[in-house]
């Protein structure tokens, strides 16, 4: 609560600095606008740029990757579990982090021109890959007394009601850190290979030269960034309210 | 129950051989509670491991006895409360049961509370419901008691004498503190590093089951005077204490 107290202060402190000093002292500038101009942004950007369809899709595809990864490994969690714990499969999911994720844009760029769908689903893959991943570490964590009184029980029920919930909470601690690098790399796809979303409009913004927009938009993906962390963490506290 | 000529030897990566158990052969009688005095490093969480069927031995005969086996971090689930947590260990347990074995460990009242940030002496008191649930032919407890402090310890203590009494299940406990081990078992079972052949033990007895009595006896001290000689023989390292 004192955190938050705290950065509630540094935030009111910085944008009354940011007033005083860009409305008054130096209106004209190369750096940041003037505070009633980002105001009027604030009010253009909707009609001028269609922010709020952009909004929808980016937003739509990074927090619709992250729900139906978790929705996919929960329904395959058996079979995931069973996959994971007969093979060394952590260290073949840690190839995947040294493959560089705009490389990765690039390419699925160049090979689907843009579609839409193939970011949908680049963005399924990631955060698939990424999940699976905390769950083989998880797995290779948990120690075999911790299941000892279920030795005698179907090995199905052990991966399901042990092993799974075992690693949920750390599933879901990563959603939560996993979303913003997820907001980065959806905003680069847009960037530079779709004519849609947040990037898209933030490389139109740029084209034009209109810092309003820009930094409107960033707060706004500030917002929605913290909301989906607020988001996260709820649900997090309803169903894996335990320490992992 | 016999367990004779238990070997167990640990090949590092370094491709070095230490011979943890040599030929270690001891017996538990039925309806007891027997404590496993040895200090840290000497094998007794292995032997215990080998015991409840969690680790395979090189040779010997472990009399393939169903064994359940807690942790000295006792493994209740978090996302399951009291009752969830015993008809883990077996659903078909029928109501009258599993309403006794609540009562058993103390913890009526408490059926729909969940062990996720409760105390050791109240996951403790889960494990063992779970345990019992199975129907073991012998519990086995890996040093429970080390990270408690004093009250719980004497609570967990009293909690398995009454055990005993009401249902003569049989109890093997390894410790590496002389007196839990006096306090509330009937035989010790000296074990030391490099132990070998026959466990060497000693027969206590109270006429009291109730634990502050016990310590308050003369018995007591007169078996901690006896027992502290030959427990010091085979202390091998700092970690062996006496007192609770």
């Amino acid at each position: 609560m004192n955190s938050s107290r705290n950065n509630f202060k540094i935030l009111s402190v910085l944008t009354f600095v940011y007033i005083i000093l860009f409305e008054f002292i130096l209106p004209i500038n190369k750096f940041l606008p003037k505070p009633t101009i980002l105001f009027e942004s604030f009010l253009h950007v909707w009609q001028d740029y269609s922010l709020l369809s952009g909004m929808l899709i980016t937003t739509g595809t990074i927090y619709f990757a992250i729900g139906f990864s978790l929705i996919l490994l929960w329904i395959f969690r058996v079979f995931i579990i069973k996959l994971f714990l007969s093979f060394q499969a952590l260290e073949v999911l840690q190839l995947f982090k040294s493959i560089p994720v705009f490389l990765l844009i690039l390419m699925t760029a160049f090979w689907f021109d843009g579609l839409e769908l193939a970011k949908i689903i680049f963005a399924i893959l990631i955060t698939f890959i990424s999940l699976s991943r905390v769950l083989a570490k998880e797995l290779s964590r948990i120690k075999p007394e911790y299941i000892a009184v279920g030795m005698n029980l179907n090995p199905q029920k052990i991966y399901s009601e042990v092993y799974w919930q075992a690693s949920l909470p750390s599933l879901l601690e990563l959603a939560i850190r996993f979303q913003r690098i997820l907001w980065l790399i959806i905003l680069t796809y847009e960037f530079v290979a779709t004519s849609f979303g947040m990037g898209t409009i933030m490389r139109l913004a740029l084209q034009y030269k209109d810092l309003g927009a820009i930094i409107v938009i960033g707060i706004i993906q500030a917002l929605l960034i913290w909301l989906g962390t607020v988001t996260i963490r709820f649900v997090k506290k309803k169903i894996a309210f335990w320490e992992s | 129950m016999k367990f004779e000529n238990i070997n167990k030897t640990f090949t590092y990566e370094n491709g070095l051989n230490v011979k943890l158990l040599d030929d270690i052969s001891f017996e538990v009688k039925e309806g007891e509670v027997t404590s496993l005095l040895a200090s840290t490093g000497s094998g007794k969480s292995t032997l215990l491991k080998i015991l409840s069927g969690l680790e395979l031995e090189d040779a010997g005969n472990r009399n393939e006895t169903k064994a359940c086996i807690i942790p000295s971090q006792p493994s209740s689930f978090p996302w399951m409360n009291v009752t969830e947590n015993i008809l883990f260990a077996n659903d078909k347990l029928d109501d009258q049961t599993q309403k006794k074995l609540v009562h058993l460990v103390g913890l009526e009242g408490y059926e729909n509370h969940y062990p996720n940030n409760k105390s050791l002496g109240f996951r403790f008191r889960i494990a063992i419901a779970r345990a019992l649930a199975v129907n073991p032919k012998i519990i086995l407890l890996d040093e429970p008691f080390a990270a408690m402090d004093q009250k719980t310890k004497l609570e967990m203590l009293q909690l398995i004498v009454d055990l005993n009494k009401e249902t003569k299940t049989t109890i093997l406990l390894a410790t590496s503190n002389l007196s839990e081990a006096l306090l509330v078992s009937q035989t010790i079972l000296f074990m030391k590093k490099g132990s070998t052949g026959n466990l060497p033990s000693e027969k206590v007895e109270y006429s009291s089951t109730n634990i502050s009595d016990r310590m308050n006896s003369s018995s007591y001290s007169e078996y901690l005077t006896s027992s502290e000689k030959l427990a010091k023989s085979f202390a091998t390292h700092q970690s062996f204490t006496i007192s609770l």
